[in-house]
């Protein structure tokens, strides 16, 4: 399971940026994102680096990531550096090892950054964020500011078990001795997940979730 | 806690699902039964408005559902089958707290009626824990929880126990024997009805029999195994 998927769980203990209001915080990202793709100075990028990996250190992880089994913690983090680092092999064959230092740097400034406020942040309290961020342009009637924050929830649970119905079906179709081709996966992929969707809109819809308004 | 089909039929396209159906459910044990495709969770969500009957009328407690869908829904939980899709968000207590943001607004009543419903169930411990975690009987335990804590008048349960190891089972019926509430089960695990005090088979888009379980339940083996 990806590292965004194990972050989904919060750590109960209160750290300082657990304290942050969550709006400062994706603010705060937001703003580090925007100048980290602007600059392309390798010592900033190295140096944001560095000091995201100290701000990942200094949270608290969630409870199976704070174990003692080294495993469990390299497990954790063994597939986002490989495809980190593929990406950058990558561009250090296209483009030169500097620019493949640049492009990993900022990689991993932005994806340590943007861990440490998953690990640190409610889904709910970020709906709220989502929420309050799009009350200006619910009150002009454009869009739905409660609706788009649940979209925003939804999507983050979504995830893992899309992933799992993505593995299975390519496991159903292996099983059955068929290669793996773009179509063929697609489609029931789609099926399913229109299933799934119209069968979580009834759920919500049980729980009094459309009688916001 | 009485629910009443007056006349209700359901048809999608050229095929009816139920026919004219005239029944009243006020015991507290109510078992559906009947082959796949008979149209058992089309009743079910028939009760809390989640289907329109294309005929007759549905009436929970005295309000017509169609028209006091809000209030039906916050009376009648419904646990489905699959919690996967019943479980909207990553965390185990965002999501008890989702059900209740419109009736318990007060953030401290909130935390406390999702911790009592946890400790009910006796699975506090997994508040804090991601739902993709889970294993299928924790997310049932947590499905349920989920209805649980909107404190209904009547549960309505859409084969709960299809997904679950023999542990879980066991431990789903003991829950659903203790709970307070009257209880609708759809489910093919015949087992777990036959404490029920009424058991209905539907098949053919009717009802085919109805009574006590230890009537109805034999009745249904011999005829459908």
């Amino acid at each position: 399971m990806s590292l965004l998927n194990q972050t989904l769980e919060v750590s109960a203990k209160g750290t300082w940026l657990h304290r942050w209001p969550a709006g400062l915080k994706l603010l705060s990202l937001f703003s580090l994102g925007t100048a980290l793709v602007l600059t392309d100075h390798i010592f900033i990028l190295g140096a944001s680096a560095v000091v995201a990996g100290l701000v990942c250190l200094s949270v608290h992880w969630p409870p199976f990531m704070r174990g003692s089994a080294s495993s469990t913690r390299s497990s954790v983090f063994l597939w986002p550096l490989i495809t980190l680092m593929a990406i950058v092999a990558y561009i250090g064959f296209v483009s030169g090892f500097e620019h493949a230092l640049v492009v990993l740097c900022r990689l991993l400034a932005l994806l340590l950054f943007a861990i440490s406020v998953m690990a640190t942040t409610s889904v709910t309290a970020m709906m709220a964020v989502v929420e309050k961020f799009l009350q200006p342009f619910d009150r002009w009637g454009w869009i739905r500011a409660d609706k788009v924050a649940l979209m925003f929830g939804i999507s983050l649970r979504l995830m893992p078990v899309l992933l799992e119905q993505w593995h299975e079906i390519r496991e159903a179709q292996a099983a059955r001795g068929h290669r793996a081709s773009p179509l063929a996966l697609l489609v029931p992929m789609l099926v399913r997940t229109l299933q799934r969707a119209a069968e979580m809109a009834d759920a919500i819809d049980a729980r009094g979730g459309s009688s916001a308004r | 806690m009485i629910i009443e089909f007056e006349a209700v039929s359901v048809e999608r396209g050229a095929r009816t699902i139920l026919r004219e159906l005239n029944i009243s459910l006020s015991e507290a044990r109510i078992g559906i039964v009947g082959p796949n495709g008979a149209g058992k969770s089309t009743f079910a969500r028939l009760i809390n408005g989640l289907l329109v009957p294309s005929a007759g009328r549905m009436v929970c407690n005295g309000l017509p559902v169609a028209e006091h869908l809000n209030a039906v829904r916050q009376q009648v939980g419904f646990l489905f089958q699959n919690p996967d899709n019943q479980i909207v968000f990553p965390v185990v207590q965002e999501d008890m707290a989702f059900g209740l943001k419109h009736s318990l607004p007060d953030k401290t009543l909130r935390a406390a009626r999702i911790q009592a419903t946890l400790a009910q169930l006796d699975i506090a411990d997994l508040a804090d824990r991601a739902v993709h975690t889970l294993s299928g009987g924790q997310k049932q335990l947590v499905a349920l929880a989920c209805v649980l804590c909107m404190q209904p008048d009547l549960l309505v349960l859409d084969e709960p126990t299809t997904q679950l190891d023999l542990r879980f089972r066991n431990r789903l019926l003991q829950i659903i024997g203790q709970l307070p509430q009257p209880v609708i089960a759809i489910s093919h695990d015949l087992a777990m009805l036959e404490t029920f005090e009424r058991v209905l088979v539907i098949d053919q888009a009717s009802i085919q029999a109805d009574g006590p379980a230890a009537e109805v339940l034999p009745w249904y083996r011999a005829r459908y195994a």
